[in-house]
């Protein structure tokens, strides 16, 4: 899994420093190099296999597996009886020692000091012998880590429960469990300067577009910074746009979310240190679709679907008509509901966009509280935002009891959102379309969500149309079958984006298999 | 490059639409019943016919040198010199007619809905738009009017539709009307209406089909011309003829009149008015786009973004040149009728000296333009 590819070719720009045949001034030059740190184990020994010349062991304690070492690496090395064994001097006592007495999976022969840091670093096994100008590593990564888990963020009711952990060969594997194919392919790339941090590129080979993974490949490459501790600082690096509002990159911690957008010809790219996993290409409408839409049955998917892009709107627009429509607009409304509107407004010292900025900022600072606080004074939170803010408030004649209902109905439509970036997108939006709807009423409106559409339909994520298939409109039929609605499994003949996939069909046809109605009968 | 030659026969129909369609629907019965009274839906026709002489001419002249655009072609048809004075001439018009459209569509809301805001900010924030958006490539001018193409349909049906519950029929007789001279001055005023289907000289070249662009605007024509007689025949039927001509946006009035079934919302007009930017800005991108566009190509530049900027203290001067209402009404019935001998004359001349002089672009593709251009 380890890419020794890639390191090599970062590393040959430079000049590397190969071992010297001395024993110990490797170990010193390793000891200097980590300038002493006291989680540096280095054990020296001699072995049967080779008893006048000194070996040493060297690893970094605590994020390799000391059972493994002392187990395959130790006791083979110390109890070995070979006395038919022969060796010569050089370098071969390292290939005898690789090929007949360390039992690890993953060995290999290294021959500079840079290769060796780096992979010490990453919870390998350095084995080196006195008199070899080479050295042996061994693959004992390990250590403690979290347990994989129930996903936190992004729950489902029906559909796998488990979630990504820290560590990503983890989170491959748990891949690598659902996708059972060697056509899962994976491209490990280290990147930065301090942390070098594993970052994995996923795809399945023969359906993925060659091109976007080009321009994946490409973008990785170009980044330079000294850590990335998270794949948000990858994100930002390889999103198409950086001015914009709108995420071009779907996340998600979820093994089976990774899966199903593997399958429909996009890549992901994993992060080590990290359960969010990214995924590109990706459309506006991908970040409405919830793992469950697929899991539950087909009429219930599209109906919350259609319920989940209603209430994108609502959450984007509805302060911003409440304030056009009792600001500029009176007229539209229904006698009755007017004059409830305006004895409710009556004592209200705020023209309709203060009070609604008001409400809004006063809510978004409640939700980033809760969001911050110790769970323990949880319940402090909801009491001064339900009885203080919303019916003091009122009872007050600070706001009116209608605006009330407008901000709690927008929050609560906010939360209906199953990607967290998308919905924090109409949190801010909104101010804006507020701000316009205060001054211009519904033309300001209306101009605002023109150029917010505009925006949209120009934005591209690795080339692919953000806004497809709506605009530009399909290339192909059927592209439709799982956008606003999803149509039964069976129905879904293309892979959904619209980006000359290798293999753009997931089924033959869009044919339901035949049923046998009486079973029981011969 | 990369871009080049993407747009689909039904984004192409969408472009002609959406462009037709825009703020002169709002006054349109009212220009249809001045020429004709009752024969309002017929001056229509007639005004579609005429409209459709000229896309047709365009349409013709754009699929015998699909590699180019109206600014290059006449340049091979009636030489360089006189081919340039008309594209300045076009190029003229266009920005006309775009501030002219800012301005209307200004004076409709500030009149209607926003009363107390001056009519410098509605114009000066449709330009706005129109110009940023400019700044985008050819196809992402189709995907916008591609995008926006239902949002446009909706509120038109829906007001026709809703307002057939209050028409007459007898409102629409005599369907020949009493005054035929009047009729064809009005068929003009009509025709002109329908000048923004001139952008179909700028998509042609970029179509990826370039063949069937004479069934895009078919389509394109059928639509739009299908969508105004449909407003005409709405508010005729349910106003009558003599209210008519009391009332300045007849089709406003119409959604004024109209209210949702079950009493959701009392008065659609704000409503619609603010769907129809959306019409309206389809209508203003596409004369900007081409303005700047054709100003790209008489001086032979690669990119139109640096004018979307440039262009637009002029474009607003010229829109807030008009003392009121009334005047602008005017002049915008004066340059309708001047346009026609842009839109449909000078691609009707091109188009007989072209047939004369047996000059075709096709035959050696690119290349030619290179030669020639």
């Amino acid at each position: 899994m380890e890419t020794k590819g890639a390191i090599m070719n970062k590393q040959s720009a430079e000049a590397l420093t190969p071992f010297s045949p001395s024993l110990h001034a490797n170990v010193q030059a390793i000891r200097n190099r980590f300038g002493g740190s006291c989680d540096l184990v280095i054990r020296l020994f001699s072995s049967d296999a080779a008893p006048e010349r000194e070996l040493a062991i060297i690893y970094v304690d605590g994020i390799v597996d000391s059972e493994t070492i002392n187990e395959s690496i130790m006791e083979p090395l110390m109890s070995l009886k070979l006395p038919q064994y022969r060796y010569q001097k050089g370098g071969k006592l390292l290939d005898a020692l690789r090929s007949c007495v360390v039992s690890i999976g993953s060995v290999q022969e290294i021959n500079t000091m840079d290769e060796a840091l780096l992979y010490m670093t990453d919870g390998l096994c350095i084995i080196l012998a006195d008199g070899c100008a080479a050295a042996l590593t061994a693959d004992v990564n390990g250590g403690s880590q979290r347990a994989v888990s129930i996903a936190q963020t992004q729950t489902v009711i029906r559909g796998p429960q488990y979630g990504f952990v820290e560590n990503i060969r983890t989170n491959i594997s748990l891949i690598r469990r659902i996708i059972r194919s060697p056509d899962l392919h994976v491209q490990m790339h280290k990147i930065g300067k301090q942390t070098h941090s594993n970052v994995a590129v996923l795809y399945l080979h023969g359906i993925v577009n060659e091109g976007i993974l080009k321009e994946v490949y490409r973008r990785l490459a170009a980044i330079d910074i000294d850590g990335v501790l998270e794949s948000g600082y990858i994100e930002e690096f390889i999103q198409d746009e950086t001015f914009t509002l709108f995420p071009t990159l779907l996340n998600t911690e979820r093994p089976d979310s990774v899966a199903a957008a593997l399958l429909e010809g996009r890549i992901a790219v994993l992060v080590d240190g990290t359960p969010i996993a990214l995924m590109a290409p990706t459309t506006f409408f991908s970040f409405f679709q919830s793992p469950e839409d697929y899991y539950q049955r087909y009429d219930i998917a599209s109906f919350v679907r259609i319920i989940r892009y209603v209430a994108y709107i609502v959450s984007m627009l509805l302060p911003a008509l409440y304030i056009a429509v009792t600001t500029y607009h009176q007229e539209m409304l229904p006698t009755t509901l007017l004059i409830s509107l305006a004895a409710q407004r009556e004592g209200i010292p705020f023209p309709g966009l203060v009070e609604a900025l008001l409400m809004e900022m006063t809510f978004e600072v409640l939700r980033e509280a809760g969001l911050r606080m110790p769970r323990a004074i949880g319940p402090a939170i909801s009491i001064v935002g339900a009885l203080v803010l919303g019916q003091s408030a009122v009872q007050a004649g600070i706001v009116s009891a209608g605006m009330v209902i407008v901000v709690s109905f927008t929050a609560i439509s906010n939360f209906v959102m199953p990607e967290f970036n998308m919905a924090a997108t109409s949190r801010i939006i909104r101010f804006g379309f507020m701000l316009m709807a205060g001054m211009l009423g519904f033309f300001g409106i209306f101009v605002s969500v023109l150029f917010m559409l505009i925006h949209l339909t120009s934005l591209r994520s690795f080339g692919v149309p953000y806004m497809s298939p709506l605009a530009p409109g399909p290339t192909r039929q059927g592209l439709f079958r799982d956008v606003f609605i999803r149509l039964p499994w069976w129905a879904i003949v293309l892979r959904p984006l619209d980006m000359n996939l290798r293999n753009p069909k997931r089924r033959p046809n869009g044919k339901k298999p035949p049923a046998q109605r009486h079973t029981d009968k011969p | 490059m990369e871009e080049q030659r993407q747009i689909t026969v039904i984004q192409t129909a969408a472009i002609l639409v959406s462009t037709i369609i825009g703020v002169g629907v709002l006054p349109l019965p009212l220009f249809a019943v001045r020429a004709g009274e009752s024969a309002a839906p017929l001056v229509t026709l007639f005004g579609m016919a005429v409209a459709s002489i000229g896309l047709v001419l365009i349409t013709w002249l754009g699929m015998r040198f699909s590699n180019k655009t109206i600014i290059q072609y006449s340049e091979d048809i009636i030489g360089k010199w006189a081919a340039r004075l008309g594209s300045l001439l076009i190029i003229v018009f266009f920005a006309v007619l775009t501030s002219l459209t800012a301005r209307e569509f200004g004076e409709v809301v500030v009149t209607s809905v926003l009363k107390s805001t001056p009519v410098e900010v509605t114009v000066i924030v449709m330009l706005l738009l129109a110009a940023i958006s400019t700044r985008n490539t050819i196809t992402t001018f189709a995907y916008i009017h591609h995008f926006y193409f239902p949002l446009l349909l909706v509120p038109i049906l829906l007001i026709a539709f809703l307002s057939f519950k209050n028409a007459e029929v007898i409102n629409l007789q005599p369907i020949f009307g009493n005054d035929l001279k009047g009729i064809m001055m009005g068929t003009m005023t009509i025709a002109a209406l329908f000048q923004g289907s001139f952008i179909l000289t700028m998509v042609i070249p970029s179509m990826r089909k370039p063949e069937k662009a004479m069934l895009a605007s078919f389509w394109g024509m059928l639509i739009a011309g299908g969508l105004y007689l449909l407003i005409v025949v709405a508010a005729v039927s349910v106003f009558g003829a003599e209210e008519i001509k009391n009332l300045l946006w007849p089709t406003l009035e119409l959604a004024k009149a109209t209210s949702l079934p079950a009493n959701i919302l009392e008065r659609l007009d704000a409503a619609v008015l603010a769907v129809w930017v959306t019409a309206v800005f389809t209508t203003l991108l596409s004369s900007y786009f081409f303005t700047i566009y054709a100003i790209t190509q008489l001086f032979r530049l690669a990119d139109h973004k640096m004018f979307s900027f440039f262009l637009l203290p002029f474009v607003f001067i010229m829109a807030m040149l008009p003392q009121n209402i009334v005047q602008m009404y005017d002049i915008i019935e004066n340059v309708g009728r001047i346009g026609l001998y842009i839109t449909i004359g000078y691609p009707g001349l091109l188009f007989m000296i072209s047939i004369l002089r047996k000059k075709r672009g096709n035959q050696n593709g690119d290349e030619s333009m290179d030669k020639i251009g």
